[in-house]
């Protein structure tokens, strides 16, 4: 499998497997587009350079997403950030790429180069979840 | 001449080591640092508009980062206990600009409403020493070790037992990671980090308190009985001149979802005293070497068995060992991949020389080396 990337380091952590499920990602801009579901090293975004490289997985490497609406209510709160971001609810199958869920809220994934995560994210409505 | 920055100048940043990460979401969000010149910092993310990203950098101590990782105060009472923050515009990675701001001039949507608390979703205890007078000149190292060693043990027994005990918690490591951090004044901190989310190590924590403080609903009765066990040479020993301690308190906190629950207990030379007297003051393990061959059933990376052992005092003619690769010492460092590797290519009838602890009670080895004979 082709997995996306920025770079040539670029590959998921060997933990990493296929997963299915309803996972969150939050959409700092509030539309639902590509840019959304792109790493930061994709988007050549230069993030905090003191963290090294193994703090940096999730930045240089994959894209989080939130495991429960709880902890994406939570990152709304705590950071300027993500305070006026929208809920993309991704619905993985196993085909869609490698899961690591490194904590019980927090997963990396990684997704086919050649597959389009909006064809299965929807905007969230909050007030239901 | 070394020369002096004030932490405006960007460069006062430079080279920083990152200490604990404590929280991220499309890389690290929130996490600890000391400066070049050991200054201690709480970095904070605020935002980034795509040319460089904001982040607070606040001094602070220790002590007051651990209470707000215990959920103790929330993130705006911690900035408000700091005081100072240095607003920290970083391009192409590293700091460009940086403005000394307190906090009541702080723009109010740079920091979360008084409800939010940081719930740091890794497992952390903390453990204290008490005793009339105790400073960290009289708590030895050995003492230090002693007492992590006891509580790695007491982690692991629980963990495995409930793993025994449960089939939904097979497929779970039984082994804690941990490390402790040091001697603060008249306490010890064991900090209990997991590598992944381990619900036997949420588990084990829940059982371990519910034993120590006698409620005992729910709590299986061979998990109960090791627990007790694990808990006797953990308990404060007034008969020993160097593990004498008053009481030995625990607390910490345990991930519960998304959320933290806490933890908190204490050990006392009481506690100690009825335990013995419940399982019999007797020594309940031996040191022992044995030496025999790798049976050919390897049942997981963390169980063999050793057969037609040589003559030895326990008169056995069989042995099921256990480990915990962080502790087997195989010619060298090696890690727990190494460890089953090492194992794998045992399991061909080799002669092995084994040393451990055997529990006289389960009649279970466990080992603390290896090696292979001839």
């Amino acid at each position: 499998m082709i997995l996306i990337g920025g770079h040539l380091n670029n590959c998921p952590l060997p933990i990493a497997k296929p997963s299915a499920g309803e996972y969150f990602r939050l959409i700092p801009s509030g539309k639902l587009c590509i840019d959304e579901f792109k790493s930061r090293a994709r988007l050549c975004i230069e993030g905090n350079g003191y963290l090294n490289v193994d703090l940096n997985v999730c930045e240089e490497h994959a894209l989080s997403l939130c495991t429960t609406m709880e902890r994406v209510f939570s990152l709304k709160r705590k950071f300027k950030r993500y305070r006026l971001a929208k809920v993309a609810v991704v619905n993985l199958l196993h085909s869609h790429g490698v899961i690591d869920q490194d904590t019980p809220a927090h997963a990396n994934w990684w997704h086919p180069i050649n597959f389009d995560p909006l064809t299965i994210a929807t905007l969230a409505n909050e007030e239901s979840k | 001449m070394t020369e002096m920055l004030l932490p405006t100048n960007p460069r006062y940043f430079d080279n920083h080591r990152v200490m604990d990460l404590l929280d991220a979401y499309d890389g690290p969000k929130i996490y600890t640092f000391y400066t070049t010149s050991n200054d201690f910092y709480f970095a904070y993310y605020v935002d980034d508009n795509g040319i460089y990203e904001e982040w607070i950098f606040t001094p602070t101590s220790e002590s007051t980062i651990n209470r707000l990782i215990k959920n103790e105060i929330s993130i705006r009472s911690f900035f408000e206990l700091n005081d100072v923050c240095y607003l920290t515009k970083l391009n192409k990675g590293h700091a460009t600009s940086v403005q000394k701001v307190y906090f009541a001039n702080l723009d109010a949507d740079y920091i979360p409403e008084n409800d939010v608390f940081l719930d740091y979703a890794t497992t952390l205890f903390n453990i204290k020493l008490i005793k009339e007078n105790i400073s960290p000149k009289n708590t030895s190292e050995s003492v230090v070790g002693n007492l992590v060693a006891h509580v790695r043990k007491l982690f692991k027994e629980t963990m495995r037992t409930l793993r025994d005990e449960d089939p939904a918690l097979q497929g779970f490591q039984a082994t804690p990671d941990f490390y402790y951090n040091g001697i603060l004044a008249g306490s010890v901190n064991i900090v209990l980090k997991p590598i992944r989310p381990n619900p036997l190590l949420e588990k084990a924590a829940d059982v371990i308190q519910k034993v120590a403080s006698g409620e005992l609903t729910g709590v299986p009765k061979k998990v109960l009985e090791r627990v007790e066990r694990f808990l006797i040479p953990l308990s404060p020993n007034s008969n020993s001149k160097m593990y004498g301690f008053d009481s030995i308190e625990f607390s910490g906190i345990v991930p519960d979802g998304t959320t933290s629950k806490k933890f908190l207990f204490s050990l006392t030379s009481k506690t100690r005293a009825e335990l013995q007297q419940k399982y019999g003051a007797t020594s309940m393990t031996k040191s022992v070497t044995l030496t025999g061959i790798l049976d050919q059933g390897i049942a997981s990376a963390e169980e063999f068995v050793l057969s037609k052992l040589e003559s030895n005092d326990l008169q056995l003619t069989f042995v099921k060992c256990q480990f915990d690769s962080r502790d087997i010492e195989i010619e060298g460092d090696i890690d727990e991949v190494a460890v089953w590797a090492f194992m794998k290519v045992c399991s061909l009838g080799k002669k092995l020389r084994v040393t451990g602890d055997f529990d006289m009670k389960d009649k279970i080895l466990a080992v603390q080396s290896v090696q292979v004979e001839g």
